[in-house]
């Protein structure tokens, strides 16, 4: 509900104050909103049909507790095959913390679909160079890293209970 | 008003067309990627339905499920880009930290990449304009990062998700790691 006011009244916003611009800014958001609906709708897909098929137990065995550094090397490559903008991938991740995944690998999905999706690469060799990607990938797969692990660290077991209660609420 | 807009439009288009000439050839891998994952999925719900249609009902029901929830959101972060585009044009903002250097240029770099709601794919031929002008690599590649790794702008739909608390702590962690991060890249550059 909340969205919707935010959004109706974004959209009176824009209509206001900058009349000149409206239509430009109307056209801009639709052919972005096309391309990332275009992209985004086989990864819900493919979300629908893993949370059908995949049982609990056997993805706790792939991602969750005890999955050790095997369950960080499975998110990290799913994370770059997924591939999609940071807020985009968020529904796929509480999915995953649904069906029992470690917070931290979680993190470690987001991280990857966000800064080493392979679309992405691809355009950083084409643009950049090869060097760069090659220099990006291995930061970026650190940092990743990092970031999953603080974040763990940092968040306390009553935290991470609230979060995996909260992620039942939106299937 | 009406003829302004029509112009506007006009002009838009224009645009647009041009960028698509210039990098039709690149837009290919893109569009290859996402054949790709259309073909997977494909084969994946051809599976699913020869094993139990129920359940890919079931899963067709709960991907709907998700486009219902994250649309309204999804429209407002691309208004939302919409609006900045109109107001500030990227290539503004990438020449102006692209002529600053040092330290200063990559604040400047990381507070434009973090700010921003913009798709990174659209960005590139700009960047590669600005590095063949001579801008530094260190900068460019902090404004790659945070602009992919860190969102301020969408931090309500990541509060969403994962809470209050683990988006906070990801966003400025990924955000410092930012700077180690592109100093890497410059050093391993060089």
């Amino acid at each position: 509900m909340k969205t919707y006011l935010a959004l109706i009244f974004s959209i009176i916003f824009v209509l206001m104050f900058l009349p000149n611009a409206t239509w430009r800014i109307l056209i801009f958001s639709f052919e972005s909103l096309k391309t990332f609906l275009i992209a985004i709708f086989p990864v819900f897909l493919c979300t629908g049909l893993m949370d059908v098929w995949l049982e609990k137990k056997t993805m706790i065995k792939i991602m969750g507790k005890g999955s050790g550094v095997k369950g960080i090397i499975i998110s990290l490559i799913m994370g770059m095959l997924t591939a999609l903008p940071l807020y985009a991938v968020l529904p796929v991740a509480s999915m995953l913390l649904k069906k029992g995944s470690k917070l931290s690998n979680v993190l470690v999905f987001i991280g990857a679909s966000s800064n080493l999706r392979i679309p992405l690469l691809i355009f950083e060799t084409l643009f950049i160079g090869l060097k760069f990607t090659s220099a990006n990938i291995v930061s970026g797969i650190v940092s990743v890293l990092i970031v999953s692990f603080i974040t763990n660290l940092i968040l306390s077991p009553k935290d991470k209970q609230t979060l995996y209660s909260d992620s039942e609420n939106f299937f | 008003m009406l003829l302004r807009q029509h112009t506007s439009i006009q002009k838009y288009t224009t645009i647009t067309s041009k960028r698509q000439l210039i990098n039709s050839g690149r837009w290919k891998m893109n569009t290859l990627y996402i054949i790709f994952l259309y073909l997977i999925t494909f084969i994946l719900f051809f599976v699913s339905f020869l094993l139990s249609p129920s359940k890919t009902f079931a899963a067709f029901k709960k991907a709907f499920k998700l486009f219902t929830i994250i649309l309204p959101q999804f429209f407002l972060v691309t208004l939302f880009a919409g609006i900045l585009s109109s107001i500030i044009e990227m290539k503004n903002i990438v020449s102006l930290f692209s002529i600053q250097s040092g330290m200063t240029g990559m604040f400047f770099a990381s507070l434009a990449g973090s700010f921003t709601v913009f798709p990174v794919i659209s960005v590139f031929p700009i960047i590669k304009e600005i590095l063949e002008k001579g801008a530094g690599i260190t900068q460019v590649a902090i404004f790659i990062i945070t602009l992919t790794n860190v969102g301020f702008v969408t931090l309500p739909l990541e509060t969403k998700f994962l809470g209050k608390k683990a988006s906070f702590v990801r966003n400025i962690i990924a955000y410092i790691l930012a700077f180690f991060q592109a100093f890497f890249i410059g050093q391993m550059i060089k």
